[in-house]
């Protein structure tokens, strides 16, 4: 992680990370295919995405390629988990919650969310998540949205 | 005491499950037993969404279930049609729509799924695509266009949404005239570009149509297969009709569609049904305020005709590239 | 000019008991959808739009106004509150908005946002009025090649909103095009840049990426480093305490301190409104940008309330003007026009180019519903803006889930679409890695908005010119002023960011002295 503490750094993690895109499009089998008004499907997207990776390596060299980020000081894994976690339960809230149900899908929503903030004691997490679920169901079933509260399993 | 309240709670828990458990097997008699789900595959307020939402003000009186509309939009409106092939085919999951999918998927290399991957309900209504030419150009009456067309080839510019450009290609291409085709994304855009001079025709819907003409615009053809009402027709100045000419053309349909594998009875009820919605007085004074014109077409008729729509539309697509 | 009778026949439509309170019942439905992030006022007029089915004129036209008028409100709401736009249209209030809640002048914030919101709102009435024909023909002079000059002009101003670090702004604005490349063709209706995956092809929907970019990032911002255990009694005390405090209001010599704001707001709003396509969304951010270049010692950007004035003015702006082209030639310029205009042809005034002949009292009706709306907002608002003002108090562990269901909900609701709270909670790393990486989000948002307008605008306008491109781009006397300003938008800019650059020296220059 001290590598991209940098704005050189950065750089270069946001180049490789745009680099597998660009060949991406540029071997797909749209990218060639020509228009009625003669441009090629892949014109506007390859133009702007050099553009971006030109732009992004100015930053490479420019007078201010050292400065630090002091973002990342802080930054390592454990947080990095928690983002992951809580990214991967509101992934599962969004496809199955019309299978499990709204209301326990919300619930482990807030409460995962309340746990990595670190809110304590259990039974405040439990509680809060629970009003805070039961809420959002009201509001949204009083507004003429068909969320099922509890699904069939 | 604490037995009773456990045995409660279980019972509410079952009550539940059971209400949400899908009913097993439809038989055409009974059906419809529970509400049924209409996708919209448009945003709410649309077209489409203002028909679902006046038939299901009388679905309650004719089919003796309310039904809950869904709008699920995206993809030209290919999502709505793949969560609807998703459920299972018993009928409870209907979708409306118009040629908007069925000419998405025909531009597609990969398409996620075919036009042919349902089994048409009814038609309820269609559209015509009228077009639209300025006042006092040469090309202000279809054989001025066509005379002007045929002296300037590729020249004339032609705007209009991708459904009504494809339509409209097939009556330019059996009139023999070549002509420059400009795609817009709304019809508002490309009535706004004709009112100011920036392109020379454009097409539109007959209700666009009317607002506009005489005054901003004269309609010159009817694109479509089918015929203008009486009354329309005279208020638009009497288009000539593309089919009367003899072209090749296809028509828009607003269509009703389920599930490919939902058994036929059920079917042949719901296109009954709906035709019987279609005759409810508020539903017509409420669709006659809203300028939309009841045609109905019942499930025998409207499979073939779809079918046409579908070839019709690939050759559509074909001329526009 | 003003037909005197019509006009007492508006007054007749709208001083009604009836039409009044369905304007109220319109707002305060609106503003509770509009705080809902995702819900747009479009949404709140779909659902309630069955109801003026049977209603007469004044009753459905004060329904339907209440909810629009309701729902924008609304939408800076959240944004102030949650740092969520609830509307894309409040997006540009989350920079100084959401800044000044944490501060604890929440209630200044939101009551900043009704006033200047309800200000140029007003302001943008009575000029449609007065002008309407006029600016509908000048209007029709704008076609696809003024059009892209138009947005052109709008993507330089970025410069404004790029931060210290003119390359990462720049960056982020090119990223914003790349990502608006994904989706559709425009002209030829054919998928492209969606990695091969059908849901894609409608491209990344706005609403989705707002809130991902700023509610989401600030969560996971939040979730790499959450705050360390307190006791929890302590919290809840501490809580307890902070709701009963009162917080700080708007004083009227601080809101005309904002004047310079809502009158760029005004100017740029009721323009962007009048050229269909654009919108609130863009009359917001362009009047921020615009706000920024005016007065670089002003600070936006870091919590003023001049800041929010800008953002507001400039999208309630356009609300007027954006109903001229709808009843000067009966085309819809906009969602909210559209809506309007068919809760009209339900009741039997269709908009047409004889609108102001057959229907001069309907035309008044709207307008004066308009004004009327606005004061009756004026005192909702002031309620809803007391209420959410506390929520700037709520301690981050209890506040940050809140904020994550919120945003993922209201992803999922906009649409009913899984594939967007991906999408969403996609645009939330890429708002986190901008944030980690000092990257300003604003030109992303803007060019993410503008640039497919803009290419669709240019191939259309080599399309009808011919691909010739001099010719096609050079077309009008409009076109080459556009051109001539967007030039010195890019040399102004420029300039400022020269003269900013000697400030600074000389300011460390004189600490150095003093030392």
């Amino acid at each position: 992680m001290k590598l991209i503490r940098t704005n050189k750094g950065a750089a270069c993690a946001m180049l490789a990370g745009l680099f597998p895109v660009l060949l991406y499009i540029l071997f797909s089998d749209w990218a060639g295919d020509r228009l009625s008004d003669g441009f090629r499907l892949g014109t506007f997207p390859v133009i702007y995405l050099l553009l971006s990776m030109l732009l992004i390596a100015v930053t490479l060299f420019d007078a201010r390629r050292g400065d630090a980020l002091e973002g990342f000081e802080t930054f390592g894994l454990a947080g990095l988990i928690r983002v992951f976690v809580y990214f991967v339960v509101a992934v599962l809230f969004a496809f199955y919650q019309e299978k499990i149900g709204f209301i326990p899908c919300a619930f482990m929503l807030v409460a995962t969310g309340a746990v990595e903030m670190r809110l304590r004691p259990w039974t405040v997490i439990f509680v809060y998540a629970s009003a805070i679920a039961l809420l959002l169901f009201a509001l949204f079933y009083s507004l003429g949205f068909a969320l099922k509260p509890i699904g069939a399993f | 005491m604490k037995m009773t309240w456990l045995k409660a709670f279980l019972a509410v828990v079952f009550l539940i499950c059971a209400a949400a458990t899908p009913a097993s097997d439809a038989v055409a008699g009974d059906f419809p037993d529970k509400p049924v789900t209409w996708i919209v595959p448009f945003k709410a307020g649309g077209g489409t969404d203002r028909w679902a939402r006046v038939l299901s003000s009388v679905s309650l009186d004719v089919l003796g279930q309310p039904l809950r509309i869904r709008n699920l939009p995206g993809s030209s409106a290919v999502r709505g049609w793949k969560y609807m092939l998703e459920q299972p085919a018993d009928g409870y999951t209907v979708y409306q729509a118009s040629p908007t999918p069925v000419i998405a998927l025909k531009r597609e290399k990969n398409p996620p799924l075919k036009p042919e991957q349902v089994k048409i309900v009814c038609f309820v209504s269609a559209f015509r695509n009228i077009v639209l030419a300025p006042p006092g150009k040469p090309w202000s009456t279809w054989e001025g266009l066509i005379k002007y067309a045929k002296a300037n080839p590729g020249k004339l510019t032609f705007g209009a949404t991708f459904s009504e450009l494809s339509g409209t290609a097939l009556a330019f291409n059996s009139a023999g005239v070549k002509v420059k085709l400009v795609p817009y994304s709304s019809t508002s855009d490309a009535v706004t570009d004709l009112l100011g001079g920036h392109i020379q025709v454009a097409a539109a819907t007959e209700s666009t149509a009317l607002t506009l003409v005489p005054d901003k615009a004269v309609a010159i053809l009817n694109g479509t297969k089918m015929p203008l009402s009486e009354k329309v027709s005279k208020e638009l100045g009497n288009p000539p009709h593309a089919t009367a000419l003899g072209y090749k053309v296809i028509n828009f349909p607003r269509w009703i569609g389920v599930h490919p594998d939902t058994p036929d009875e059920i079917v042949a009820k719901l296109s009954d049904k709906i035709g019987e919605m279609l005759k409810q007085p508020s539903l017509k004074k409420i669709m006659g305020k809203m300028g939309e014109e009841i045609i109905f077409v019942p499930h025998k008729d409207a499979q073939a005709q779809y079918d046409d729509i579908v070839k019709g539309v690939s050759e559509a697509v074909a001329a526009l590239n | 000019m003003i037909d005197y009778a019509a006009l007492g026949q508006a007054i007749d439509i709208v001083f009604q008991l009836n039409t009044l309170l369905w304007l109220l019942v319109g707002i305060s439905v609106g503003i509770g959808v509009g705080a809902m992030p995702g819900l747009q006022a479009s949404t709140a007029v779909a659902l309630m739009l069955p109801l003026t089915f049977t209603m007469p004129l004044g009753s459905a036209l004060g329904l339907l106004i209440g909810l629009y008028k309701g729902a924008i409100f609304g939408g800076s709401i959240s944004a102030i509150s949650f740092s969520t736009p609830g509307t894309p249209e409040a997006a540009a209030t989350v920079f100084d908005g959401y800044k000044l809640m944490r501060a604890g002048k929440g209630r200044k914030a939101l009551l900043t946002a009704l006033y200047s919101s309800i200000t140029a709102d007003l302001a943008s009435d009575v000029l449609t009025i007065m002008i309407a024909p006029m600016l509908a023909i000048v209007a029709l002079k704008f076609g696809p090649a003024e059009r892209f000059w138009v947005m052109m002009l709008a993507i330089t101003l970025i410069g404004s909103l790029s931060g210290d670090h003119l390359a990462k702004g720049l960056f982020s604005a090119a990223f914003g095009l790349f990502i608006g490349t994904i989706g559709t063709d425009p002209i030829g209706a054919i998928s492209r840049n969606t990695f091969g995956l059908w849901w894609l092809s409608d491209g990344i929907p706005f609403p989705p990426m707002l809130i991902g970019v700023f509610a989401m990032a600030m969560v996971f911002n939040e979730l790499l480093n959450p705050p360390m255990i307190d006791a929890a009694k302590d919290q809840a005390r501490k809580l307890a305490e902070n709701l009963l405090k009162k917080s700080e209001g708007l004083s009227a010599r601080e809101f005309f301190r904002c004047w310079k704001e809502i009158s760029i707001g005004f100017g740029v709003g009721s323009f962007v409104g009048l050229l269909p396509g654009l919108g609130a969304t863009a009359g917001a951010f362009l009047s921020y940008a615009v706000a920024r270049y005016a007065s670089p010692s002003k600070g936006i950007g870091s919590g003023k309330i001049e800041g929010i004035a800008a953002a507001e003015a400039g999208n309630n702006a356009t609300v007027g003007p954006t109903l001229v082209p709808l009843l000067a030639f009966g085309i819809p310029g906009s969602a909210t026009a559209a809506l309007i205009g068919g809760a009209l042809v339900l009741q039997g005034a269709t908009p047409s180019p004889r609108m102001f002949e057959l229907f001069p009292h309907v035309i008044y009706a709207l307008f004066i519903i308009l004004i009327v709306g606005n004061i009756a907002n004026l005192g909702l608002g002031r309620i809803f803006a007391f209420a959410y003002a506390k929520i700037g108090e709520v301690p981050k562990q209890y506040l940050i889930p809140v904020i994550g269901i919120m945003a993922i909900v209201g992803s999922y609701v906009y649409e009913e679409n899984p594939y967007h709270v991906l999408l969403m909670l996609i645009f939330g790393l890429v708002g986190l890695v901008f944030r980690l990486c000092k990257i300003p989000e604003a030109p992303m948002v803007i060019t993410f908005l503008l640039a497919p307008l803009a290419e669709e605008n240019i191939r259309r306008a080599l399309l009808i010119g011919g691909g010739d491109w001099v010719a096609t781009l050079m077309n009008s006397p409009i076109s080459i002023a556009l051109a001539v300003l967007s030039l010195g938008s890019i040399v102004f800019s420029a300039r400022v960011r020269v003269y900013q650059r000697i400030a600074e020296m000389r300011a460390s220059e004189l600490g150095d002295l003093r030392e």
